[in-house]
């Protein structure tokens, strides 16, 4: 049996955040000026490089609170609640994904400086994870795979 | 005067051509080694091991930071030709005919790559990483003509490294900021973010040809690298060794900064470098208001301003605020809902 509330705001926080930083996460290599995103309504700042850093962190700070909150929550109730074969899927490449993405924005800061070959490596980590996490998540969608099922 | 610098590629520990590193012995006398003491040679021996310098390596120096006393500038383009003939071997070399890029109305080729254009010295180009400008005009009653070497600032939390989507522009612990043409697609997001829109762009060659070369990337781009080489051979960048006025001094930047502070005092002149863009490692020394010489110099693709430059991560990095403030948030989240859950269970057991 699948555990699911869809009438949870929660959700739609989740999905709303996940949706912002894959799109400015794609907007952090030179994609959406060279094809036009940039000029659609509403969506000029996807244009703007440092704009898009900036919204990229709101999400992707969005998703670390909720993150953490559902893991503590997650293992208070692992008795009742557990993590679907898709779920832990998801779980684990958006851990990759965000942990990535701090490091990441650690590397921006003054004085912080990361060796050529671990700069590469971090950045092809947090692509390659999200981008999976993406196709994963887009597979659950169509199989309408939830995150958890209640336990047996 | 030739200046001749045979290069090797050494690998880095992922596979790419990391250095291009001169062989003993076959660069131009040394002059003014003094400057350079432990934190180069440091860098420049793990540098030359092919491995990525390690933050550890910095220790022992810190960054390294140019002071240029303008006035002294004769704008007789011996740092120009010397920069072209030591960095002749880095220089981009494209293959056949440029890839039709789409969309075509957004993707501009740029090829400097023809004989007459790999000429050009009167701007930054990729075959062209410093050019002399020069401002005329009046100050306190006298007339000026004063002459800048311009080229990459060296930024201190240098914009296009960092906002580098591939990881090909990097910053060495020594301070000089690189940018990788094996790894670089062109995209050309480190002009965009730099405050003086320095890489210049070579179409046609680079990692993007191996993709999707119509559709992603355009090129490599390409900016002063300090002479990062000659560095690590104990030597001087090639503008600074030629200099017959010696406009440029190089030494840790506590000690640059510092001496431009007495030289401006001296003159009474002014600094530039020091806190633009949050810092860099190249300073100038002037003895007219950079205002005034920004009014005066040509500006343009290629020709950089001397404008004041606001710190560009700064605002970034204000926002990475809210990824500190996240862990707490989502700590203090579940502590509620476990508190709101005891009440409930409270309520249920009376």
């Amino acid at each position: 049996m699948r555990y699911h509330d869809e009438r949870s705001p929660s959700r739609w926080i989740y999905r709303a955040a996940v949706v912002l930083a894959l799109f400015t996460g794609f907007g952090n290599m030179p994609l959406y000026g060279r094809y036009y995103i940039g000029d659609l309504p509403l969506l000029a700042w996807s244009g703007d490089f440092l704009a898009n850093v900036k919204v990229h962190y709101v999400a992707g700070a969005i998703l670390v609170a909720m993150g953490v909150y559902y893991l503590i929550t997650y293992f208070r109730g692992y008795a009742r609640r557990q993590l679907t074969a898709m779920g832990r899927l998801r779980a684990l490449l958006l851990a990759l994904t965000l942990l990535s993405g701090l490091v990441m924005a650690l590397k921006n800061l003054p004085g912080v400086f990361f060796p050529m070959g671990l700069l590469m490596s971090m950045n092809f980590l947090h692509m390659g994870a999200a981008v999976f996490f993406m196709l994963a998540s887009l597979g659950a969608l169509v199989l309408r795979a939830g995150w958890l099922r209640w336990a047996r | 005067m030739v200046i001749n610098c045979r290069v090797n590629n050494a690998m880095d520990p992922f596979g790419f051509h990391f250095n291009f590193l001169p062989e003993k012995g076959n660069a131009m006398s040394i002059s003014r080694r003094s400057f350079l003491k432990a934190g180069v040679i440091t860098a420049g021996a793990v540098a030359s091991a092919g491995l990525p310098v390690k933050a550890s390596a910095a220790d022992k120096g810190e960054a390294l930071c140019t002071l240029l006393d303008i006035r002294k500038c004769i704008a007789c383009e011996a740092c120009v030709e010397a920069c072209r003939e030591v960095n002749e071997e880095k220089f981009p070399e494209p293959k056949g005919a440029m890839p039709e890029m789409v969309p075509r109305d957004r993707v501009k080729i740029a090829d400097w790559s023809s004989e007459e254009k790999r000429e050009v010295s009167d701007r930054l180009t990729p075959y062209n990483w410093l050019y002399i400008q020069t401002a005329e005009g009046q100050y306190n009653g006298e007339d000026f003509e004063i002459h800048i070497p311009r080229r990459c600032m060296h930024c201190q939390n240098a914009p296009c490294s960092k906002l580098c989507p591939f990881g090909a522009a990097f910053i060495e612990p020594n301070g000089i900021v690189r940018i990788h043409p094996d790894v670089c697609m062109g995209g050309a997001k480190c002009k965009n973010v730099c405050p003086w829109h320095i890489p210049e762009r070579q179409s046609g060659v680079g990692l993007h040809l191996d993709l999707l070369p119509q559709y992603a990337g355009n090129g490599v781009m390409y900016k002063c690298d300090r002479c990062y080489n000659r560095l690590a051979e104990g030597e001087l960048p090639a503008c600074i060794e030629v200099c017959p006025e010696e406009v440029q001094q190089i030494g840790s930047r506590t000690e640059m900064v510092k001496k431009a502070h007495a030289l401006a005092k001296e003159i009474g002149g002014f600094v530039y470098g020091e806190k633009e863009n949050g810092g860099t490692n190249t300073i100038y020394v002037s003895p007219v208001p950079f205002e005034l010489l920004n009014q005066s110099i040509e500006k343009g693709p290629g020709k950089p301003h001397l404008a004041a430059a606001a710190d560009v991560m700064a605002s970034t990095n204000n926002w990475a605020a809210a990824l500190a403030v996240a862990p707490v948030a989502g700590i203090a989240g579940a502590l509620l809902q476990a508190r709101s859950m005891a009440r409930k269970l409270d309520g249920k057991g009376r």
